[in-house]
């Protein structure tokens, strides 16, 4: 016994390195979603007011920058307006309201990313609400507090969004495998879909989270697998996921009876 | 000021430069010097092994907490610390033994390739820990580099213009 301990008494710097490498480690492989929610939700109370203080510091900086991007994105919603309001078939999409907010903290590295933004309940944003950009999707918001809410980024292995080929209407389930941040996978597509490289993807609206036809991105590579009756695309997303700034959240209306419809239908 | 009070603010200060100042997200960049590694050059060398080993998976915790990155600079901050002994003897090498050894005594080039070592050997394991596999050895290669040459400088220039405090 006296010898087993004088050994550790020897080595307790390696037993310790050991120890706290595994610790590390775990912590590094164990990098799950649901763990990683419940502390993301407690870091984002407790220092949101620190972030919005530097996102403040730095948007003075980026002013210019700024203003550049909401004239873009002011240019974008018009010319898509006025596209809306010349076609004939306006009852085709739910009509939606959107609210803006900024993004305060994007993570990009991992394979469960979030983001923070810098509007909460007073806003009027809501768990399981849709944001997209003036380019596209960008996630889904999974909790909230007054000022601020985290959203499930797209590049989150968890998260799978329901889209469709913008000529044809194949439906298929659009997530990301973890590499490049500009590549998506849109799998589910069935084999009798007529696709092409350079296609457009866009929201299939079937839920309550995204109405129809907002833009996803094109088809970059086709797969076509030998043992399966559905492709595998690989899409290449409009909204460039590593600079994010001014996003909105969607409002649909009629969001709970839609769900409601949607689970009496399953 | 006592070593560890100076430290403690030196802990605070590289953080917080790191947190609030240097994120490549915010700052719209690909990368942004580490500089909280220099807390791991400055920890003094007559400290125990195991406490140097605590300080550091310590401060690589909080990196990865205020950061969200999920354990990697934890992972990275505690195999420099073990390595750093063997590091210490690689740049000061005419000292045999490292109790007597005065960092304060040595010269500025000596600290300069201590604090390269250091870099190099904690970005080393950084940049493998975020890519998770050696598949992308190039990517691995090319951003580790780039980053361990923006920390080495920024360290570098923090080093000289806080000589005289330490």
């Amino acid at each position: 016994m006296r010898k087993l301990l004088n050994g550790i008494l020897r080595n307790r710097t390696l037993l310790l390195f050991i120890l706290l490498l595994a610790l590390s480690l775990r912590y590094m492989a164990r990098n799950h979603y649901y763990q990683r929610k419940n502390f993301q939700a407690l870091n984002n109370a407790t220092l949101a007011p620190f972030f919005e203080a530097r996102h403040r510091i730095f948007s003075y900086f980026k002013l210019n920058q700024n203003n550049q991007q909401l004239i873009e994105d002011n240019m974008y919603l018009l010319a898509k307006l006025i596209n809306e309001q010349n076609q004939a078939l306006i009852f085709d999409s739910i009509p939606f309201e959107v609210i803006p907010a900024q993004v305060i903290r994007n993570s990009i590295q991992l394979n469960y990313n979030h983001i923070t933004l810098n509007a909460g309940k007073k806003s009027g944003i809501h768990k399981e609400m849709g944001i997209i950009s003036a380019k596209g999707v960008v996630g889904i918001v999974y909790s909230i507090n007054e000022e601020t809410s985290s959203v499930i980024s797209l590049l989150n292995k968890a998260l799978s969004i329901n889209a469709k080929l913008k000529k044809s209407n194949h439906f298929g389930s659009l997530h990301w495998k973890g590499d490049s941040p500009k590549n998506m996978i849109l799998s589910d597509v069935p084999l009798a879909a007529n696709v092409q490289v350079g296609d457009t993807i866009v929201t299939g609206g079937m839920s309550a989270i995204f109405p129809k036809h907002i833009d996803l991105g094109v088809i970059r590579d086709v797969i076509v697998p030998t043992n399966d009756n559905y492709y595998q695309l690989h899409i290449s997303l409009f909204q460039d996921m590593t600079n994010l700034d001014y996003v909105y959240g969607v409002m649909v209306p009629k969001a709970e009876t839609i769900k409601e419809m949607i689970i009496d239908n399953e | 000021m006592s070593k560890p009070i100076s430290l403690l603010i030196w802990f605070l200060a590289l953080v917080f430069a790191q947190v609030f100042m240097l994120d490549p997200t915010m700052l719209g960049i690909p990368y942004a010097p580490l500089i909280y590694v220099l807390l791991l050059v400055l920890l003094p060398h007559q400290w125990e092994a195991w406490v140097v080993l605590l300080v550091g998976f310590f401060v690589g915790l909080t990196v990865d907490l205020l950061f969200l990155s999920g354990g990697i600079h934890t992972v990275a901050s505690l195999i420099t610390c073990f390595t750093r002994p063997l590091l210490m003897r690689a740049a000061y090498r005419d000292t045999i033994s490292l109790r007597d050894l005065k960092i304060e005594n040595e010269s500025f080039g000596r600290l300069c390739l201590y604090t390269t070592l250091i870099i190099l050997v904690h970005h080393f394991f950084l940049f493998t820990a975020m890519t998770g596999s050696w598949s992308k050895f190039g990517w691995l290669l090319g951003a580790g580099m780039a980053n361990s040459i923006l920390t080495i400088m920024a360290c570098f220039l923090l080093l000289v213009l806080t000589q005289k405090t330490r």
